[in-house]
């Protein structure tokens, strides 16, 4: 142990085959040719011809809004993985798979679930004040206070991504609706509407599901 | 209390290193502490946050997200990098019998790595960085860390190669992994996460595997080294079953890299990642169990009947420190079992184990480290050591009823598996337990800088400048 190469040597060979069996040999080359699928190949393994593949690509908006979802660092209390003891809970219909998050850069798979997991946001049903309510009108009363809808919800407000502006003669046609003798309606006179940064992340967050077969992970259960 | 310079003075040459490394190792330390107060504030005010959503929520700067990755980079390159850079440069030196050939160099490096951090944190605060834990900083940042990096980690790695003492010493080799590791896996990593490239499932196995990494080949064996050390200073013998130490350093080196899947279990990774994962984390027992019978073996020597670690004050922070090594791949190891890892994977739980291996390991065994060192480096003995007991009980409270909060937190999550929208009402209880754990780690943060400064501003203070004259003629004259 006295020679200075011999540990030198021994450190980085040690890291270098990690690296190579875990990322380069491994991962890298077993996932070389992941690719959108549709949910069932034919004979020869190759997708179906006039069948839609999954997962979808989204662009635009739904980008803008994941960025947005990045920023506020929302990863920190939710996941976006459903794991194979997850599916009898109802978190999903089916595990999640490595096509799943084919061509996601920055991916919000998250490590700590002291909210929800959101993997399949988009398909679960949303009430306000006990009458089914549209995603947005939901999502955007949980972002600008989650008081709103339970006074017992410990999620954090986002009220900086709405706006609060003088209401003109016609209502504004994103304006939030609050439910009745809501303590945080706004004034008299006032509105809230959501901003652009706003309208992204709840795209986004809609567009949140696993809603489809892939090739290697059929439906094994119901989601909530 | 009177300045007493005898126990410092002995070795002249050991006078001329200390001199060589004493301003950029001081640099470092104020640094650490500093950047270990300000995240420790910013954990404390990210608890409150989870009992009371309302506190500072209507501010864009300091969402719960954004406030635990902040805290986490401090502590991560503020308090541990710049620690491990003061200390474990110090140690290096000291056995190779070599000083530092440039202070200088290393001066400005050290003060161009916290500008690297102070850029990352700020960038996190206005929403430019990467969200991945323990590497959330923009990838501009991790290039100035790397380049900072350079002139600082290759001094190490110099006075080993040209050193004088014929011995190494096991020391030696744990530090020097630890200096070699850090770049490979930080500059590997900061550059294949910011590949265009990169997606989906690749991005978390890398992120996994540098995290398993930073853990396991740098922390571990840069506080492990300071352990070896210290030890026989404390106890004036030779490390006992060093046989074995070749054993742990090469177990550890050759063992750890495979880890990572331990974080994905469960998820969309292969199977045999997941598995290299358990393993990996399983076999640690091999070179943690040598590495504690080293230190406890050399600690409790039963001969005299009386226990080695009573005779030195800051014994108990690498007692604790190790006993936190053992908890900490203890809980480690029963995480990676199917049964419990589906139940406590996303909980506080995994939380528990990381502020276990980052904290009641890590961070404790370099506070004995820097306790030990500066006096050494200022020719000056602590004013109080009352009030270092102090610190180290609060540290030792505080981490050990965090820990216990967490884990509560972590039992009462699994209950609620797959209806966490309702769990927070039942956390609240726990929650308010680690608030207040978390304040009794910032009150002893706090005397931790309070201390090092005060040693700093005693020393350097005209009024006593006798002492620090006199080994400061003594150095020049052996030079």
């Amino acid at each position: 142990m006295k020679n200075t190469a011999f540990i030198v040597f021994g450190v980085f060979l040690a890291l270098f085959l990690s690296w190579k069996g875990i990322v380069s040999c491994g991962i890298q080359k077993q996932f070389l040719d992941l690719s959108p699928a549709t949910s069932s190949l034919d004979a020869n393994g190759n997708n179906l011809e006039d069948e839609p593949t999954f997962p979808e690509v989204h662009a635009g908006l739904y980008a803008m809004g994941k960025d947005v979802y990045e920023e506020l660092g929302c990863v920190s209390c939710h996941t976006q993985q459903v794991r194979s003891g997850d599916v009898a809970l109802g978190l999903g219909k089916r595990q999640s798979v490595a096509r799943d998050y084919v061509f996601q850069k920055n991916m919000q798979l998250g490590s700590l679930r002291i909210g929800p997991d959101l993997t399949n946001l988009g398909l679960r049903e949303f009430k306000v004040e006990g009458k089914k309510a549209s995603f947005e009108d939901w999502m955007y009363l949980m972002l600008r206070n989650p008081r709103i809808l339970d006074s017992q919800n410990f999620m954090p407000s986002y009220s900086f991504l709405f706006n609060v502006k003088m209401r003109m003669a016609q209502k504004s046609s994103n304006t939030l609706v609050f439910p009745e003798n809501s303590t945080f309606s706004p004034d008299e006179g006032y509105e809230v509407v959501p901003s652009r940064r706003a309208e992204a992340l709840v795209y986004y967050l809609k567009n949140l599901k696993q809603d489809y077969e892939l090739p290697e992970m059929k439906f094994t259960g119901e989601s909530k | 209390m009177e300045c007493d310079n005898s126990t410092f003075l002995i070795d002249k040459k050991a006078k001329v290193i200390d001199d060589s490394i004493k301003v950029p190792a001081l640099l470092f330390v104020l640094s650490s502490a500093g950047w270990l107060v300000a995240g420790t504030i910013l954990l404390l005010i990210g608890s409150i946050r989870l009992t009371n959503p309302g506190f500072l929520s209507g501010c864009e700067y300091f969402t719960y997200g954004k406030i635990t990755d902040a805290q986490q980079s401090m502590w991560a390159y503020g308090w541990a990098c710049n620690v491990v850079f003061g200390v474990c440069l110090w140690v290096i030196a000291r056995l190779s019998g070599r000083k530092i050939a440039s202070s200088s160099i290393l001066l400005v490096a050290g003060l161009f790595w916290n500008l690297a951090v102070t850029i990352g944190v700020v960038g996190i605060f206005k929403g430019e960085y990467t969200g991945l834990s323990w590497i959330a900083f923009h990838p501009a940042v991790n290039t100035l860390l790397l380049i900072a990096y350079a002139m600082i980690g290759v001094w190490g790695i110099v006075s080993f190669m040209t050193r004088t003492n014929r011995n190494v010493f096991a020391a030696q080799w744990f530090i020097l992994a630890a200096l070699l590791v850090f770049p490979w896996i930080f500059s590997t990593a900061s550059i294949a996460l910011s590949d265009k490239m990169t997606l989906g499932i690749l991005e978390t196995v890398i992120h996994s595997w540098f995290v398993h990494n930073y853990f396991a080949l740098f922390l571990t064996p840069a506080a492990v080294g300071v352990a070896y050390y210290l030890v026989p200073k404390f106890t004036g013998k030779a490390i006992s079953g060093y046989s074995l130490a070749p054993i742990a350093f090469w177990a550890l080196i050759i063992i750890a890299p495979w880890g990572g899947g331990e974080f994905l279990l469960g998820g969309p990774v292969p199977m045999w990642l997941q598995a290299a994962g358990q393993v990996s984390v399983l076999l640690m027992v091999i070179p943690v169990g040598i590495i504690v019978y080293n230190i406890f073996g050399s600690l409790f020597c039963r001969k005299k009947g009386v226990c080695a670690c009573a005779i030195h004050p800051f014994s108990k922070f690498i007692v604790f420190g190790m006993l936190g090594l053992i908890a900490y791949t203890a809980l480690k190891g029963a995480l990676v079992f199917p049964e419990i890892n589906a139940k406590l994977h996303f909980t506080f739980t995994t939380l528990a184990s990381e502020y276990l291996g980052f904290y009641a390991f890590f961070s404790m065994i370099m506070f004995g480290g820097v306790y030990f060192m500066l006096p050494r480096l200022l020719g000056k003995d602590w004013c109080s050591k009352e009030s270092i007991l102090m610190q180290f009980v609060f540290s030792f409270t505080g981490i050990i009823m965090l820990v216990f909060f967490m884990l509560k937190s972590g039992c009462i999550q699994s209950q609620y598996v797959g209806q966490e929208g309702n769990v927070m009402q039942a956390l609240q209880g726990p929650l308010r337990g680690q608030i207040l754990a978390i304040s009794l780690l910032l009150i002893s943060h706090i005397m931790f800088l309070g201390h090092c400064l005060c040693l700093i501003a005693s020393a350097l203070c005209p009024c006593k400048a006798l002492c620090h004259d006199e080994s400061k003629e003594s150095a020049t004259v052996n030079a």
